[in-house]
């Protein structure tokens, strides 16, 4: 972190407003970095795509998708400017926490209609999802797979909402403790 | 064996006879047992005489995951529970919604422990937990957490004995060392409806604790790891970790198949799949050891591949392509620190709660008898067979039932041991009851062993009022050996009267006996006894037949 980032970082998680203190920055802290400083750029070959998409359930489809793909590893490339020289790297930022151990109680669940109310397709009190995995060897490979990229579009809007929210959990989390 | 037989009869190809033959190696608790097809013995004979082929054995790997016996799931506060309506045992955590976070579950915790130290295991007092990616409907999250790195216990052993022998009362002892033992979350269950192609999802198992034991390949057929697994299935009962129930899904059994030379390096593995009971998993894992070695001496090479067993044709059936090496993009878990279970209360550092620590001494001081602890002790401290200490202590409260009923009687438990697990069983079985169902209480059982070894009744008789308590097992003992008019015969007279009745009756018996064939004696023993309805004394009796027939 440099100088300047460490100390917009400590303004922000002082600041207090009306009683509730955030200590999510305000506003965007980087600087940019300049090229020279970055490897060559990564290019992804059409194999990759393919094998990410079978991996990830997304779907690129396109030169656009490509192009975005690889604007987001340049993006991640400036983590190599960052010297972690003689740094153990770590898991997470709670990893000298002591993970909290909870009861043995029932509290939660009970709450079937609410949760099915989510879902776009319900049949009694079932979610749907469209047929996949079905572990007969009579699908073909591509026609399996084809299935479960369908099936599971809403798997993947929920992945991505949840990497989101981890990011910012993780950091409440963090400074709540 | 012979069971293990006929399950290997039962999926073997029509057109391929298949000749069986078990060899058994005691040498260094090693169990070799191997399966020849008539065509592979042809071809084995004619390279034996060339050169000496050795033959193909199996190695066999089990995976088996346990759902943890506990009343919430592992990172959610909802309910455990077995065919529940669906959905209802659903936190929002469990559904994968955002803005959740998992909390452990400290019961989850220590019976992993639990079963880690059962198991000779190491337990690792830092642990982590990691990220498993795949997707599937039943698994909202697309990631399972589970323990890939470092998981709570390691190097451990299970430490079985089996039955073998033609009358299956040899004692076979192994040992199957357990690689880790790791807490992951279970999934969802999916209900394929092809009619309407569409899948149901019932998110109720999902999020329920799970031990997974993984073990390293120590086995060579399915009916060692048939009872291998039977014995886990016995510590985790023991312990109270796991229910075990096969049957609803408490016990999962995958199991990794390869065929090699002895001394060869290991031959490309399958992985069976979901197998749901111990006697499928004998049959599953044979058949594939059988078909790997047809597939490799017909020239082919076996794939590394999923199948599934299919318990209609006892075959096994590719499940789906494994795509080369899949790839489950682990990655630590970022929403848990490092779980911290503690060797002592002395190692629990400031600031955390005692109370809310696992500590892994005070549960191995919880630890109870385990089951090979208890067989032992039961052989030695009654006297009993080994194939007796099996059936006492594999049946769920037999153990129990058996010690009431030697405290409470004279009879020594070497001699009603045949009651309990004859009798007892016996009628339990017929009419599928478990033994805490018993209408005969032990204290009841023990007080007709009492007459019995009084000599108050014969062991027939007792046989008899033995069905009639079950019948009706209000009636006190002596109340219906009153009844039915069981109560031994003692009196000389009227034992007199009866043998003299039986010597009229068989002129020729006494004749013989009287020229000197004493063995005749016992016939006549019989019959006086069927006369009295086996109510003759028999130490009397036989001293009155001798001074009568003399």
């Amino acid at each position: 972190m440099s100088p300047g980032l460490e100390r917009e970082w400590c303004r922000c998680m002082s600041s207090s407003e009306s009683g509730y203190i955030s200590k999510v920055p305000q506003f965007p802290t980087w600087e940019p970095v300049s090229e020279k400083q970055l490897p060559p750029p990564t290019k992804v070959s059409v194999d990759l795509v393919d094998k990410l998409e079978r991996l990830a359930l997304v779907d690129f489809g396109s030169q656009e998708g490509v192009e975005c793909l690889e604007k987001a590893i340049r993006f991640a490339d400036q983590l190599h400017v960052v010297d972690t020289e003689g740094v153990e790297p770590m898991d997470s930022v709670l990893e000298d926490r002591v993970l909290y151990l909870r009861e043995d109680t029932v509290t939660e669940g009970n709450c079937a209609e609410g949760l099915l109310q989510l879902s776009r397709v319900t049949e009694e009190e079932y979610f749907v999802a469209p047929p996949g995995h079905t572990h007969s060897h009579t699908h073909t490979h591509t026609h399996t797979q084809r299935q479960n990229k369908h099936s599971l579009d809403w798997h993947r809007a929920n992945c991505m909402c949840f990497v989101m929210c981890n990011k910012r959990r993780d950091f409440l989390r963090f400074t709540k403790l | 064996m012979a069971a293990s037989c006929s399950a290997n009869r039962a999926v073997l190809n029509n057109c391929v006879k298949l000749q069986i033959m078990c060899n058994r190696h005691h040498c260094g608790g090693i169990f070799i047992r191997r399966i020849w097809t008539t065509r592979s013995k042809c071809q084995l004979q004619s390279k034996l005489q060339c050169k000496s082929a050795p033959q193909m054995v199996g190695v066999v790997a089990l995976e088996i995951h346990a759902q943890i016996q506990a009343a919430s799931k592992l990172f959610s506060s909802s309910r455990v529970g077995f065919s529940a309506p669906p959905n209802s045992h659903v936190s929002f955590f469990d559904a994968s919604l955002p803005g959740t976070l998992p909390v452990l579950n400290r019961r989850c915790v220590e019976a992993a422990v639990t079963t880690g130290l059962a198991l000779n295991c190491k337990i690792n007092t830092k642990s982590l937990f990691d990220r498993k990616h795949y997707f599937y409907a039943d698994l909202p999250a697309g990631y399972q957490i589970t323990q890939q790195r470092v998981p709570i216990a390691v190097n451990g052993s299970l430490n079985f004995s089996y039955l073998v022998g033609r009358k299956r009362n040899e004692v076979m002892t192994k040992s199957v060392r357990v690689r880790q033992i790791q807490l992951e979350q279970d999934s969802g269950k999916s209900l394929h409806d092809d009619q309407r192609s569409q899948t149901l999802i019932d998110l109720n198992r999902a999020g329920v604790g799970l031990m997974e034991v993984v073990m390293e390949p120590d086995m060579c057929c399915g009916e060692e790891a048939a009872a291998a697994l039977r014995e886990l299935q016995l510590i985790l009962q023991t312990l109270g970790t796991c229910q075990g129930n096969m049957a609803e899904g408490q016990l999962r059994v995958d199991a990794n198949i390869s065929v090699h030379h002895p001394g060869e390096p290991l031959g490309i593995r399958t992985e069976v799949k979901n197998i749901n009971s111990a006697r499928f998993v004998a049959r599953a894992i044979d058949y594939e050891i059988q078909r790997q070695i047809e597939v490799l001496e017909s020239g082919g090479t076996v794939l590394n591949e999923t199948r599934a067993f299919d318990s209609k044709t006892g075959k096994t059936v590719p499940m789906r392509d494994k795509e080369g090496l899949q790839d489950y993009r682990f990655m630590p878990e970022p929403n848990l620190p490092p779980l911290f279970v503690y060797e002592g209360l002395a190692s629990v550092p400031d600031g955390v709660d005692p109370a809310h620590a696992v500590l892994i001494d005070r549960l191995k001081a919880q630890l109870p008898e385990l089951p090979g602890v208890k067989r032992m002790r039961v052989m030695e401290e009654y006297g009993i067979l080994p194939e007796h200490s099996f059936t006492l202590v594999n049946e769920d409260g037999l153990i129990d039932f058996f010690e009431r009923v030697v405290q409470a009687t004279v009879m020594e438990p070497r001699k009603l041991i045949g009651w309990v697990i004859k009798e007892l069983m016996g009628n339990l079985n017929q009419q599928n009851l478990k033994i805490r169902q018993s209408p005969v209480s032990p204290e009841a059982l023990a007080q007709l062993l009492d007459l019995l070894e009084s000599g108050f009744i014969s062991s027939s008789a007792a046989k008899v009022v033995f069905q009639e308590m079950w019948k009706a097992p209000e009636k006190s003992v002596e109340q219906l050996v009153k009844e039915l008019d069981l109560g031994l015969i003692s009196d000389r007279e009227e034992l007199i009267k009866i043998c003299q009745k039986v010597m009229d009756a068989h002129p020729d018996l006494l004749q013989v006996i009287r020229g000197g064939n004493k063995k005749v004696l016992n016939k006549m023993m019989g019959i006086v006894q069927k006369e009295s309805k086996g109510r003759a004394n028999p130490v009397q009796l036989i001293n009155i037949l001798q001074e009568m027939t003399s």
